[in-house]
């Protein structure tokens, strides 16, 4: 090397030392400070004139200086020391972290002579580290499960979250495929996943479901963001799984609660509508099949037959009734025999497998053809009074189905239906001794009538052939008086009919001003002290039965007649008032209070006044009111007290 | 030629004997018969002009016996007079082809009014 060219070296290095970022300084091996260069002066903030001469130990915090010598003795050795992080102190006394690169000096015969030292500040290096150790403990402590994967979907990341979550272990989970986690039938998911994360887009909470190691399906909430690299290339994805699954079975099981208490609901207020023991029981069989979620549910009565066996009588939901057509259960079976006998509730995950299944002949267990049940549960159904009843039974086609919930929402139900059905059975007994009565009523009246018979004959032929005198007037008063037994025994029929809905009404179109003239002239051959104004407004038709409306025309008749004795004039009005036809009848009596008014069509009512003085049941008005309103009618009165009473029926007019 | 025939077919014996009493004529015989049983009897005797069927028998139901003369060709042409004790009986003549009812108890005039009817026309 030349001389010049020696120069210009050291030039060059000179201007190399002076602008470097680095701050670099040399010391001998007496560690007194040699060279110092303005990035050494920035670093530490001593000036070159400040530290020249000075010992390297005032750079050197003093739990650091053993570590100092160590490397001292490294250089001397003639080694060199790249990188190495430690502590350093300012002029001021700030402690700070470089990176140090360390080399020895030598002179041309090669001792080493000193050391020339590389300093550079890793404040800001090690602020990223720590807070990458931060990210990375807090990603490790999620309960989420914090995933990494590539834009091919290949798992680059995996933390404990998603370790416990999925069940696979970090060794297990990265480098396979995503689609390790999702179910068959949404892997469709994934790549409407990957094409957000391409386009930049971060998915949020998307509720789905995955797959663990164990093969358990899990509600998450996914929320994905793109991963992008220093130069904003995004490069994969990361995952935050959060499981839902507890959130979701909350969310079914408070749906569930809302149907279950709408079903409930449901039940006990048909029941209690209800009177009618096979809808009763049919209702709380299919609610309860529906309630708990069973194949099939039945309830079957606990009744036992001469041979000992229990009777077919039962209602089944769930299943038809001809699936079961022919097929006895003998109640005495191990099975059925806990319920019956009311011990209690029984409920068993697989009674194929309980040692009582399958004991009896011929079928032992259940034939093959039938509903195979597993799950089983059966309640007993037990009145107020302790009577078992019946039972409902459930089955399901699979194992453990049936839950202590189950049974006990089964045996609120049936402690329900107990209470419906013992009203029920109260009820039909009611209705048992109501149609007999009815029954007796008509019997009774069949047998009235064959004396009425033959006594009016008798009467009849009696009074035309004794002469006119006492004898002949006082036969025909027998014969009135017979004519009004009769009428009360018609009644009584009548009432017994009404009664048991069996009164038949036959109707046919007829002009009701022709009935009217009828009525009245039979009225006033029998009644010829009262004198009948009538006002018919031409041709009325209507569609009725004429012998009963008839009936009720006379009543009404009739009626003026035993209530206004003394009023001898009765007007009637038939009129045609928009669709219907208005058939009045008015006496000119004493009126009827308002408190009789409300109470006069009710059955045995009888107004109070005249009870002493007139004969009767009280039944006329209400056997009228049945009738009319059987023709789709209305009857009614209008009295003022002093001024008489109206009674006015309305029937529809007839049409072509 | 022989004297015309009314059979009353009736279980109570006063009713019997009033009807017997009320249709007493030259114009017709009645003939008496207290249930179904005696009545299918004398039927296989002879075939009388008119039947007076009372409809609650001991052994019988009127309605019934009517609908079988009425099916029964050899008898289908006989008219037959329904009685009972209760008012609405008139479904029961539309479907049972009758010819007409008498209602009990009854006014004796036109009982007799009414077989005599029946009588002139056979």
């Amino acid at each position: 090397m030349t001389r010049l060219q020696h120069s210009q070296e050291l030039l060059t290095l000179q201007s190399i030392f002076e602008g470097i970022d680095d701050a670099i300084f040399c010391h001998d091996l007496d560690m007194r400070i040699t060279h110092w260069n303005p990035a050494a002066e920035q670093l530490f903030g001593y000036s070159h004139e400040e530290i020249i001469d000075e010992s390297v130990y005032l750079l050197i915090p003093e739990n650091r200086q053993q570590e100092k010598s160590d490397i001292m003795r490294d250089i001397i050795a003639g080694k060199r020391i790249g990188q190495f992080k430690t502590i350093r102190r300012t002029m001021a006394g700030v402690e700070i972290p470089v990176s140090i690169t360390i080399s020895p000096i030598r002179d041309p015969e090669g001792q080493v002579i000193g050391s020339s030292q590389i300093a550079r500040s890793i404040i800001e290096e090690n602020a990223a580290e720590e807070k990458q150790a931060r990210l990375a403990a807090i990603v490790a402590s999620s309960d989420d499960a914090i995933v990494g994967k590539s834009l091919q979907g290949i798992i680059t990341s995996w933390n404990i979250g998603a370790e416990n979550m999925f069940g696979y272990t970090e060794q297990e989970a990265i480098g396979q495929h995503i689609s390790l986690l999702i179910p068959p039938d949404r892997l469709d998911e994934e790549d409407v996943i990957i094409e957000n994360i391409r386009a930049g887009k971060k998915v949020d909470h998307f509720q789905t479901i995955r797959r663990t190691k164990g093969g358990q399906q899990l509600h998450i909430s996914l929320t994905v963001s793109p991963i992008l690299n220093k130069t904003g290339e995004i490069i994969g994805a990361s995952k935050i799984a959060r499981n839902i699954t507890a959130q979701k079975e909350a969310e079914r099981s408070i749906a569930k609660s809302m149907e279950r208490m709408e079903i409930l609901n449901s039940i006990s207020k048909s029941i209690n509508e209800d009177l009618d023991l096979q809808h009763i029981l049919q209702k709380v069989t299919d609610a309860t099949t529906r309630l708990i979620g069973a194949d099939f549910g039945a309830f079957i009565y606990n009744q036992v037959d001469q041979a000992g066996e229990s009777s077919w009588l039962y209602t089944i939901s769930g299943a038809s009734k001809a699936t079961f057509e022919n097929f006895p259960i003998p109640r005495n079976t191990a099975v059925f025999q806990q319920t019956f006998s009311g011990e209690g509730v029984v409920r068993i995950d697989d009674i194929t497998k309980d040692p009582r299944y399958g004991k009896n002949s011929p079928y032992f267990g259940m034939p093959e053809e039938y509903l195979q049940v597993v799950s089983y549960l059966a309640v007993p159904v037990i009145t107020h009074s302790g009577v078992v009843i019946g039972g409902l039974f459930f089955g399901h086609q699979e194992a453990g189905i049936f839950k202590k919930e189950h049974e006990d929402l089964v045996v609120t139900v049936a402690s329900q239906a107990a209470v419906a059905i013992d009203n029920s059975r109260l009820f039909e007994e009611v209705k048992n001794l109501s149609d007999k009565k009815d029954e007796f009523i008509a019997l009774a009246s069949h047998e009235l009538k064959t004396p009425l018979t033959s006594m009016s004959g008798f009467l009849q032929v009696l009074q035309r052939a004794v002469p006119d005198g006492t004898a002949k007037i006082f036969a025909e008063k027998a014969l009135n008086q017979l004519a009004k037994l009769n009428e009360l025994v018609n009644d009584l029929f009548d009432i017994s009919k009404i009664q048991a809905g069996k009164l038949q009404l036959n109707f046919e179109p007829f002009d009701l001003s022709d009935l009217l003239d009828e009525v009245a002239d039979t009225f006033e051959q029998a009644h010829t002290a009262y004198h009948l104004k009538m006002s018919a407004d031409g041709e009325l038709l209507v569609s009725g039965d004429k012998m009963r409306l008839e009936q009720v025309l006379t009543n009404l008749l009739g009626n003026a007649v035993k209530y206004a004795p003394e009023a001898k004039e009765i007007t009637i009005t038939a009129i045609r008032i928009g669709n219907e036809v208005h058939i009045s009848v008015k006496d000119q009596g004493p009126g009827i209070s308002i408190e009789n008014q409300q109470q006069i069509f009710s059955q045995f009512y009888r107004v109070k006044e005249h009870e002493r003085n007139t004969s009767g049941l009280g039944l006329g008005l209400y056997i009228s009111k049945d009738i009319i309103d059987r023709h789709g009618g209305r009857i009614w009165v209008e009295s003022t007290q002093g001024h008489g009473a109206t009674f006015t029926f309305a029937l529809p007019a007839f049409t072509n | 030629m022989s004297t015309k025939k009314v059979f009353v077919v009736e279980d109570d014996e006063d009713i019997r004997l009033l009807i017997d009493y009320i249709l007493k004529d030259d114009l017709y015989q009645v003939q008496l018969f207290p249930d179904v049983n005696t009545l299918k009897k004398g039927l296989s005797f002879e075939l009388p002009a008119l039947i007076v069927l009372d409809i609650m028998l001991p052994d019988g139901d009127g309605v019934e016996i009517c609908r079988q003369l009425k099916a029964n060709a050899a008898t289908a042409h006989i008219p037959v007079l329904l009685m009972s004790a209760h008012r609405s009986k008139k479904e029961i003549l539309e479907n049972t082809h009758s010819d007409g009812f008498i209602s009990k108890p009854f006014d004796i005039n036109q009982f007799k009014a009414k077989v005599d009817e029946y009588m002139m026309a056979s």
